[in-house]
């Protein structure tokens, strides 16, 4: 089979694959219910980094983790998962509505968290700045 | 004697089952689930495959070739060699799989198969781009030595794969009793992609569960399986998938002030392991979570 043909069978193979899985229901993001939800979640993940509280983004894709050990961790939706870091440094840009993380972490460059609520998303960008900075003396100290 | 690309040859199969499943789950329900982006990713790992094959090939072949100069017999292709053949590289591949999660070279180049957070037909194309680094090709030399011409290694190696495909699903519970004695199934293969302490380096089979029964790493399934990774990656893309832990290591390995011995260690012990003893191996995880 020409190369040509082969390709456009993968290209056409994969695009309906990953449009049937869209028009099923597959982009749905997993959302965190509830403060309880989002620690059992974060133990699920980080067993070694007890977590005390937990702040929720307002849809429940993301919620940030208060630490027993004084840092802050983040959990936020990968698409119907959920992955999860504790915050050690790192940069946060404020974009409209879009709070960007970006951290020197190959497998988690950037995390993002839509908040249109504008008060809550400064309790944010304020929550995230405070840990990021203490996450920059964790790295030095 | 030629034998097929069954691989390629399975492609169809392939989409026609991905797509079988997918509308399965959706009309049940129930049997797994599928994330957008998560199978785009699992696809394209499947796709930049087989271009790694393309590409990389011929340094596993060459190497088969040479050896077969050397083989002790020539076992010909009758359908008694080609069984022998088959079951003999089935124990291989449970050695290479093995050696894919307890040293960390060749985990590098594997680890990218369980990285998605879901179990499903798309899983077993989340294949790597990386295999003829690992140089795990020398395990397939006895066989050639053996007498085993390298295309009917290449071809049992192929018909192996092809049978892992459907045993990425959760659509099916359990096979047969006799089945599940013998056989790699969902079940078992389920608990493989399971990131809880208990299912942590077990069942590596390929074709024949009675491998892992026959070494000591298999685990029946009990409760269902937290799939993905201990720490779960927070990427989609495929190249950061594809080379993460790659890069991971090669910072490991040269990283300022360790002897050549740690260096060593950090390509050939355990994922996890680390010279201050920072972080945690599969075995240590286990120990700290046993009843």
């Amino acid at each position: 089979m020409p190369v040509w043909i082969t390709l456009i069978i993968v290209i056409a193979g994969i695009s309906g694959i990953v449009a049937l899985v869209h028009f099923t229901g597959g982009s749905v993001r997993a959302r965190l219910e509830s403060k309880a939800g989002a620690l059992k979640t974060w133990l699920a993940q980080f067993p070694d980094h007890p977590a005390t509280g937990a702040l929720l983004e307002p849809t429940g894709h993301a919620a940030l983790i208060d630490l027993e050990d004084g840092r802050t961790g983040i959990l936020w939706a990968m698409g119907r998962g959920a992955a999860g870091r504790v915050l050690q440094g790192g940069a946060l840009q404020v974009r409209g509505a879009r709070l960007r993380i970006d951290l020197a972490d190959f497998t988690a460059p950037h995390i993002d968290v839509v908040i249109k609520d504008e008060p809550v998303r400064r309790i944010w960008a304020e929550a995230l700045e405070a840990a990021l900075t203490k996450g920059d003396e964790n790295e030095l100290s | 004697m030629n034998f097929p690309d069954v691989v390629m040859l399975s492609v169809p199969l392939f989409i026609g089952l991905l797509v079988v499943e997918i509308i399965w789950i959706k009309l049940k329900g129930k049997g797994g689930s599928y994330e957008t982006r998560d199978t785009a990713t699992s696809l394209l790992m499947g796709a930049g495959n087989v271009v790694a094959g393309v590409a990389f090939g011929f340094v596993a072949y060459g190497f088969f070739s040479w050896l077969w100069g050397f083989a002790l017999f020539d076992l010909g292709a009758s359908l008694l060699v080609i069984a022998l053949c088959f079951v003999l590289d089935d124990l291989r591949y449970y050695w290479v799989h093995r050696f894919g999660h307890r040293v960390r070279w060749v985990w590098a180049s594997h680890v990218n198969h369980h990285s998605s957070q879901h179990y499903n037909l798309s899983t077993a194309l989340r294949q790597t781009w990386t295999a003829t680094f690992t140089l795990m090709m020398v395990l397939r030399a006895p066989l050639i030595l053996l007498g085993f011409s390298p295309e009917m290694v290449l071809f049992v190696g192929g018909v192996n794969l092809v049978y892992q495909f459907w045993i990425h699903t959760e659509a099916i519970d359990k096979m047969p009793r006799w089945f599940e004695a013998v056989m790699n199934t969902p079940s078992h293969h389920r608990v493989h992609h399971g990131r809880d302490p208990k299912y942590l380096d077990t069942n590596y089979a390929g074709v024949f569960i009675i491998w892992d029964k026959l070494f000591g790493t298999f685990v029946p399934e009990q409760e269902t399986p937290d799939y993905g990774l201990v720490q779960n990656l927070g990427t989609f893309n495929p190249l950061r998938v594809a080379f993460h832990e790659w890069r991971s290591m090669l910072a490991d390995i040269f990283a300022p002030n360790l002897t050549l011995r740690q260096r060593v260690a950090y390509a050939l012990k355990p994922p996890g392991w680390s010279h201050d003893g920072s972080r945690k191996t599969s075995d240590q995880i286990k120990a700290e979570n046993a009843p």
